[in-house]
């Protein structure tokens, strides 16, 4: 009874708080579009050592957001925030033609994980205006993101350098997790 | 061993310059912490070599992996793209084991370090919200990866404790350089924002609340460009016709609104008429309309055209921006009609960035427009040029190959066809809009005489005519409808804009 009380209230306020993970391969730009995504916020000058881990509210979504990378041995130390998570965000560098088999193999390594089961997952085509970015639609069949089954997924052109795209990613993530709930 | 192992791989010359630099870097001559990391967190061979390089003058024997951490941090920031954390954590780890020789392979004391700064992360991180770490899922998250077994119950206990209580900080000598050089990191935005001027204090060092929804007067303040004086102010009056992505407008907010429109660099921003007088150059002393949603519009992949087909009023022009937002706008007199469509057609001309394409799902949609950039471009006009004429051939031959195929979507049903009309409206409106844009430019770099070498030049200029438009309005709507297509000498089948 408590918990449909506090969903009820939660539904009311149009609050959700969503658990999200961003992952990609390194200088795909994911740490520029944790920092856009802040927008205009002055984080506190000294950063915590570590790994970046920001917190994003966006029309009434809000988002753990860890930039998650490194070596393959190490990757199993994200399971933990693995658990619960909503949404996985996956960022590409479209313009490096050489790395899309190796980001393909690792998206599709991380999604077979069990915790990571029901998530939906929105890709950020990033560094579009680069020269010999490639499109959307080549992209998703190069990711073979068609073979995912039954999985949600969006594939969003970006430009993180100038936050372009970005906001209409987390529009679709936004309403996708709303429908869902 | 490190370096005997460096100096087989690398030449010669190579470990040479790494030795002289991680020397420097040591004694961090010339660097700051901040440079030190970025030096060793690189991917090439020369930063391979450089943290082996560097790790070797580093002492960690006797210490615990966290002490010998903390010795580490004295002199580097160890912060940035998980990647590089991760590669220099690597390089430390190596050290570490060549020197203390624990019971474990150096693959599986790199997951423990890295196990070691993600928890620090987890727990002290002030951006963090949710359930700290416990000692529980700290343990339950190394299960298994000492080499197949598990890292000893004590050590484990002693790491988290150890972090738990005493964080993991780097050396502050240099906040002041740190917080400069981390300010890069952040956006760029704010730095044009005079009311968050406040904020820029290098002394800030507080959380800010940031703005929860990010909506159009915002994004005046966050855009990366100055604002301008305005070019063009007018009082006007507004219709909303659809929103963003193309959705028709509620009832309640298509009605007429009158306004004070400027004109500054590439965005169209809406004033309540009273602030008009405040206003003169200084758009940061007044707030942008709240009344209607969005009160600043950026006119990139913008066109504007007369509303001809609108009759109820006069001097109505029709504004259709990249995010599909369209809407009506009465103007006073018909030259400041003409002046307001040149003005923002050469503004949406000579700034607009190519769209992004169309997001891909796996859903079946209707039809999905393509991104518009709200940044400028960077290409020069002539690039531009090219851009537009090829795009112009490629979109013709979309549009009439899409409008060939109207029985084949028909046949398939009501959705089908939907998705074939918002192509078609989308397709029609693209050329439109090119084909204004590729006239404006090349008016003006003909008139520049950028263009007099080329052959073809001059029947590529087409004088523009301006059509009355009371005169225009009087006729029916089909018949102005004709009189949108207007001639130019080559090639009758171009649109061209009244």
């Amino acid at each position: 009874m408590g918990l449909v009380a506090s969903n009820l209230f939660n539904w009311l306020k149009g609050d959700m708080h969503a658990r999200v993970v961003m992952v990609g391969l390194d200088a795909a730009g994911k740490t520029t579009i944790l920092y856009k995504l802040k927008l205009g916020e002055v984080i506190t000058t000294i950063p915590t050592i570590g790994f970046n881990v920001e917190e994003v509210q966006y029309k009434g979504l809000s988002m753990n957001v860890w930039d998650v990378g490194g070596q393959s041995k190490i990757r199993p130390l994200w399971r933990h925030y693995y658990n619960n998570v909503d949404a996985v965000i996956y960022v590409v560098d479209s313009a490096d033609a050489e790395r899309v088999e190796e980001a393909r193999e690792e998206l599709h390594d991380m999604l077979k994980d069990p915790a990571l089961r029901n998530t939906c997952l929105l890709v950020y085509a990033n560094k579009q205006d680069a020269a010999g970015a490639q499109a959307t639609a080549a992209l998703a069949e190069r990711l073979q993101l068609h073979g995912l089954g039954s999985r949600q997924w969006y594939i969003q052109p970006t430009c993180a350098l100038k936050a372009d795209g970005l906001y209409e990613g987390l529009d679709w993530l936004s309403r996708t997790l709303r429908t869902r709930k | 061993m490190a370096s005997v192992t460096a100096s087989s791989i690398y030449n010669e010359d190579l470990m040479r310059r790494a030795r002289e630099q991680a020397h420097a870097m040591k004694e961090l001559s010339g660097y700051t912490r901040y440079d030190v990391m970025r030096e060793l967190g690189g991917k090439s061979d020369f930063s391979d070599c450089l943290r082996r390089c560097y790790m070797s003058l580093m002492d960690f024997r006797d210490l615990d992996l966290v002490s010998a951490m903390r010795v580490l941090l004295q002199r580097i920031v160890l912060t940035g793209e998980a990647a590089e954390v991760d590669r220099v954590l690597y390089a430390f780890t190596e050290r570490y084991h060549e020197q203390n020789e624990p019971d474990c392979t150096a693959d599986a004391m790199h997951v423990l370090a890295s196990a070691t700064v993600l928890l620090n992360s987890d727990l002290h991180s002030r951006n963090r919200n949710g359930k700290p770490m416990t000692f529980r899922a700290f343990t339950q998250n190394l299960s298994g990866m000492m080499d197949g077994a598990d890292f000893p119950m004590d050590t484990l206990r002693k790491v988290y404790d150890s972090i738990r209580n005493d964080e993991l900080i780097h050396q502050t000598d240099d906040v002041q350089q740190a917080g400069g050089e981390y300010r890069l990191l952040t956006p760029a935005r704010h730095c044009h924002n005079p009311l968050r001027a406040s904020e820029l204090d290098p002394a800030a060092r507080s959380i800010t609340a940031a703005p929860k929804r990010p909506d159009m007067f915002l994004r005046i303040f966050y855009s990366d460009e100055p604002i301008g004086p305005a070019k063009l102010t007018d009082f006007v009056v507004r219709k909303d016709l659809t929103t963003i992505g193309g959705t028709r407008c509620r009832r309640g907010q298509r009605g007429w609104h009158q306004l004070y429109a400027a004109l500054h660099g590439h965005r169209l921003v809406f004033h309540e008429p009273k602030y008009q007088r405040a206003l003169g150059t200084e758009i940061n002393q007044t707030r942008p309309s709240a009344r209607t949603h969005a009160s600043s519009l950026p006119l990139d992949v913008t066109r504007a055209c007369a509303a001809l087909d609108y009759e109820k009023r006069d001097f109505v022009m029709r504004l259709r921006v990249g995010s599909g937002q369209s809407l009506l706008m009465q103007l006073p007199s018909v030259d400041a009609l003409k002046a307001w469509i040149k003005a923002i057609n050469r503004v949406a001309a000579f700034e607009s960035a190519p769209p992004l394409p169309a997001p891909v799902t796996a859903a079946r949609h209707g039809f999905r427009t393509p991104i518009m950039p709200e940044s400028k471009t960077t290409e020069t006009p002539i690039e531009m040029r090219a851009r537009y004429r090829s795009n112009i051939a490629r979109t013709r031959k979309q549009l009439q190959t899409h409008r060939e195929r109207e029985q084949e979507f028909k046949a398939e049903g009501r959705t089908t066809l939907e998705y074939w009309r918002d192509k078609l409206d989308f397709l029609e409106y693209d050329l439109q809009r090119q084909e204004t844009y590729l006239r404006l430019l090349e008016d003006e770099l003909g008139a520049a005489g950028q263009l007099a070498s080329e052959a073809e030049a001059p029947d590529e200029t087409v004088t523009f005519q301006f059509r009355h438009v009371s005169e225009a309005r009087s006729s029916a709507k089909s018949q102005a409808r004709s009189t949108l297509r207007l001639h130019s000498s080559d090639d009758s089948d171009r649109l061209s804009w009244v």
